[in-house]
């Protein structure tokens, strides 16, 4: 009788190797681990512009920023001052209303410091709002989180923020609502 | 405005379609029955075989069969065989269908034409006197007896055939047409200003050059003052050829600058002419929209058996396109108010010893830069009597107060939804949906419309819009810091005057009319553009005077701090988000990128007269509201007018706003006593306002009285459910019982009766 050739040896050697019985428990461990759920990927996350009204972080999602401003010239209204609409301003060649965040939200006014910034929302195509901040502090991608499990570590209430956005460098900051904030600015302009 | 480029056949056919329309329709209303002159035949013909061939490059054959039959007639007709008056509506009716193709996309054609088919074959077999053919050959266009297919009546096409309205669809955007003349004009500026572009590159090129030498020029100098210590004579030398070198680049950039300087002046003429050329592009003459309305007027006026001219003059204005669109409503309703309400039967005017037939005169012009129209019959005039019966029948106003108001205020119950003094409803009009609509229209327009009454000799509306697309003279002038632009053609004059304090506190200035002076009362701009007061110092001062809404001088003065300069500017409309903005008619932006307001005359005339009624305290400090003070939130002025006035009666200080949004606003800001505000208002209603109020810590606890003219148990309930603390109905306003509930919740005004006003005074 000829000697097996090595190809017919490995053949013979996955057959035995398969053919051997379940070690014990085998069975049970991989049921025990294919029952276990599938771990979702649960964060949210998202882009959001980090912005200071007086002492106030508030993020908001970045794609509602179109653009981060030099402090822009505010054109006041007549009948409508001391409002929080603060009157228009002229951003890349439109005239758009400038309302202040700062008194809608019932905080500080904004100061006129170095850091300052004018903020321009578009809520949809040609529905501009500008709004002055005291610093711009980044844009940033991080984690949302639900305010009701963070136990209420931000200084907004749920109306105007209902997550919390973790910054990169890790820190809470209350983000704005974007259908409260519109509302709200739209409220401010009418 | 679309490139010609991008337009698809069909749009093409739609923009020949909209122009042929009109003009058949035009000539078919200059038909007089059985009399029809050459020309305008050959017209009509001209006019149906065009849209006949567009019809066909589109495949419409139902367009095509139709618009066959009216060329046949109208060839008929030029050759004996007149057009009657039932052949016209035949015609127009047609025009009607054919008006369908013009708001439709070619996506909708074929049902279009489907769905016309009936109508298109009935009126086919009206205009040949032979059963027209069925849907099915677009080749054969002479219809045959056999080919008949008319299974149904024909349609009506609208209940109003000449409503720019009827249609459903709405083109979401229109294509431009502009005369090739001034398109090519256009392109020559764009043209040159591309050319000028170029240049000013070369020029700074040029200039760079200049530049690098200066920098080079100024390395030679540091460098032979450093070794010219040990070589004086060379370091002369050097500094010769440096000094003539720089004296040259210092000639060179003189002749640059001086031809940087001409660019920028030909540039600037050449833009301001593409704008002007861009902007005119836009306007259309006012004759735009008359051919509908003379066929309302004839369709109407048949129908309910009166005789009605129209006459039409300034049908040339020219208008923006924007504009003359949002007047077409408008217009309409007024004529359908004028042919119902105000012109009377032949037999009533007989009686009356009037004309048997009565004029509508429709007038649209230029005034002080606006657009003014009128609208004028000479029928009946509005009775103010069963108007003023009306509004108390329906519980909008008490006997009492209605006693009190004036025949003008009387009058702005018309401008309420749904309100008529018509008790019947019929086709053209008693639904009392058409005045309010008018106003909201033309106020949407930044506009007003006033009613001008003539009891027995007719009604003429008067329709005023400003100017909102087009480039502006005016006058800058600055007012506390702030700038404002004030249109040239509504100043009559400016003027240093001196300005005398009178013992009653009020402010004049002195004018020489003739051989007479007179004093003019004089109030700060700012009083009239603010709610504050702005004190007004005697002496020299800078004061100007407006023309009003006639174009005569108003007899009062606005002091201003300084004239700024005079200039041209861009008008903008003001973004519709922001509403109604009192005293402000546009936006412009300066040369910085400023935004600059474009100040509304009449808006601040009105304003004026409503500060002197103030009588605003000279200092600043005592303005504001105290204890007792109201605000009134209403989206009807004679509510407003009425509410406050019996507040001001009983002594309290009152505010006014127009819907929950501004009073939202004033409620953050200002301090008030007590909210009284209407419950359906736009923008945010009053059981919103009251929830707002209730969820803010600092107003939760303001007293709320909710006014409204629903009465039911559940209105009620949700009012003070909301968190209002009363609810009162209008058809049962007491003044007095009112009052009480005012005095209930906030006591009695404490106000050292600074603000009692005489009655009748405006808010």
């Amino acid at each position: 009788m000829s000697e097996p050739s090595p190809i017919t040896k490995q053949i013979e050697a996955r057959k035995r190797f398969f053919a051997r019985p379940m070690p014990e428990g085998y069975a049970a461990e991989w049921a025990q681990i294919l029952a276990q759920p599938i771990p979702q990927d649960t964060e949210r996350k998202d882009s959001m512009l980090e912005f200071r009204i007086a002492k106030l972080p508030l993020a908001i999602a970045s794609r509602y920023v179109k653009a981060v401003a030099t402090p822009l010239v505010v054109c006041p209204v007549p009948h409508r001052d001391n409002t929080a609409f603060l009157g228009l301003v002229a951003f890349a060649g439109e005239v758009i209303p400038c309302c202040s965040l700062a008194r809608i939200l019932g905080a500080a006014d904004s100061t006129k410091g170095t850091e300052a910034r004018t903020i321009v929302l578009e809520q949809r195509p040609g529905e501009r709002w500008a709004f002055p901040v005291d610093a711009v502090l980044g844009v940033s991608t991080g984690k949302l989180h639900d305010r009701a499990e963070e136990g209420g570590t931000g200084q907004l209430g749920k109306e105007w923020s209902d997550c919390l956005f973790e910054d990169e460098r890790g820190q809470m900051i209350d983000t704005l609502r974007p259908e409260t904030l519109f509302q709200r600015l739209q409220r401010a302009t009418a | 405005m679309s490139d010609l480029d991008d337009l698809s056949i069909y749009d093409m056919f739609r923009m020949e379609a909209e122009e042929q329309v009109e003009q058949l329709q035009t000539r078919l209303l200059g038909l007089k029955d059985g009399d029809a002159n050459e020309i305008a035949l050959r017209s009509l013909m001209r006019g149906a075989h065009s849209l006949k061939g567009a019809a066909r490059v589109v495949g419409l054959n139902a367009a095509v069969r139709l618009t066959h039959a009216m060329e046949e007639r109208f060839v008929a007709a030029q050759e004996g065989r007149a057009i009657t008056q039932p052949e016209v509506d035949i015609l127009l009716r047609s025009v009607d269908v054919l008006r369908g193709l013009t708001v439709i996309s070619e996506d909708e054609a074929p049902a279009w034409s489907i769905e016309q088919e009936p109508a298109i074959a009935m009126l086919v077999t009206e205009l040949t006197g032979v059963p027209a053919e069925a849907e099915t050959s677009a080749d054969s266009e002479t219809p045959t007896p056999e080919d008949a297919a008319v299974e149904e009546p024909p349609t009506r096409v609208s209940e109003d055939p000449t409503s720019s309205a009827a249609p459903d669809k709405v083109i979401a955007d229109f294509n431009l047409r502009i005369t090739s003349q001034r398109f090519d004009r256009i392109i020559a500026m764009s043209s040159d200003n591309l050319v000028q572009s170029q240049s000013l590159v070369r020029l700074q090129e040029q200039m760079l050059r200049i530049q690098r030498r200066l920098e080079r020029l100024v390395r030679s100098v540091a460098d032979a003052r450093r070794k010219g210590a040990r070589d004086p004579e060379k370091q002369a030398a050097v500094l010769n050829i440096i000094m003539a070198q720089g004296e040259r680049d210092r000639a060179r950039l003189g002749g640059l600058l001086h031809e940087l300087d001409r660019m920028i002046h030909t540039h600037e003429a050449n833009s301001e002419r593409l704008h002007q050329e861009v902007l005119h592009a836009r306007l259309r003459p006012f004759g735009d929209v008359v051919p509908n309305l003379r066929r309302l007027v004839r369709d109407i006026s048949s129908e309910m058996g009166k005789k009605v001219r129209l006459e039409v003059s300034g049908d040339r204005t020219e208008v923006d396109r924007d504009i003359l669109e949002k007047l077409r409503s408008p217009l309409e309703h007024l004529l359908r108010n004028a042919l119902d309400h105000g012109l009377e039967t032949p037999a009533q005017r007989l009686a009356a010893g009037k004309t048997e037939e009565g004029t509508i005169r429709l007038r649209a012009y230029h005034a002080n830069g606006r657009l003014a129209i009128t609208l004028a019959d000479d029928g009946n005039g509005v009775n103010i009597t069963a108007v003023s019966e009306r509004a108390i029948n329906r519980g909008l106003v008490r006997q009492s107060v209605a006693s009190l108001l004036s025949d003008a205020e009387i009058l702005e119950f018309l401008f309420l939804p749904g309100f008529s003094t018509r008790t019947e409803v019929t086709e053209i009009s008693g639904r009392g949906f058409g005045l309010d609509v008018v106003q909201s229209t033309v106020h949407e327009s930044g506009g007003s419309v006033k009613i001008e009454n003539n009891p027995g000799r007719g009604t003429t509306f008067h329709i005023v819009l400003p100017v909102t697309r087009s480039l502006m003279r005016v006058m800058r002038i600055e007012i506390e810091n702030e700038t404002y632009a004030v249109p040239l053609n509504r100043l009559s004059r400016v003027a240093n005057l001196n300005v005398t304090r009178e013992p009653d506190g009020s402010a004049t200035v002195e004018l020489a009319n003739g051989t007479e002076a007179t004093r003019i009362p004089v109030i700060h701009m700012m009083n009239a553009l603010q709610s504050a007061g702005t004190q007004i110092q005697a002496g020299p001062a800078t004061v100007l005077f407006f023309l009003n809404d006639k174009g005569r001088e108003a007899p009062i003065a606005f002091q201003i701090d300084r004239i700024v300069d005079e200039t041209t500017v861009a008008v903008r409309q003001l973004d519709p988000r922001l509403g109604r903005m009192a005293a402000i008619a546009a936006v412009t932006l300066t040369e910085q990128n400023v935004p600059l307001l474009i100040v509304e005359p009449d808006d601040v005339l009105r304003l004026a007269v409503q500060a002197q009624q103030r009588n605003i305290p000279t200092d600043p400090s005592q303005a504001g509201a105290g204890r007792g003070s109201v605000l009134v939130v209403d989206d009807s002025g004679t509510v407003r007018q009425m509410l406050r006035r019996t507040l001001l009666r009983a002594r309290y200080q009152v505010a006014t706003a127009e819907h929950g949004a501004e009073a939202w606003n004033l409620l953050q800001v200002q301090h008030f006593d007590l909210l009284v505000s209407d419950v359906d208002m736009p923008e945010m209603n009053g059981i919103e306002l009251v929830e707002h109020v209730r969820g803010n810590s600092r107003l939760s606890q303001l007293p709320i009285i909710l006014l409204s003219y629903k009465g039911r148990e559940e209105d009620r309930r949700r009012g003070l459910e909301a968190g209002a603390d009363a609810y009162v109905t209008k058809g049962e306003f007491q003044e007095q019982a009112f009052l009480q509930v005012v005095t209930d919740l906030v006591g009695p005004a404490e106000l050292p009766g600074a603000n009692v006003h005489p009655e009748g005074s405006a808010s």
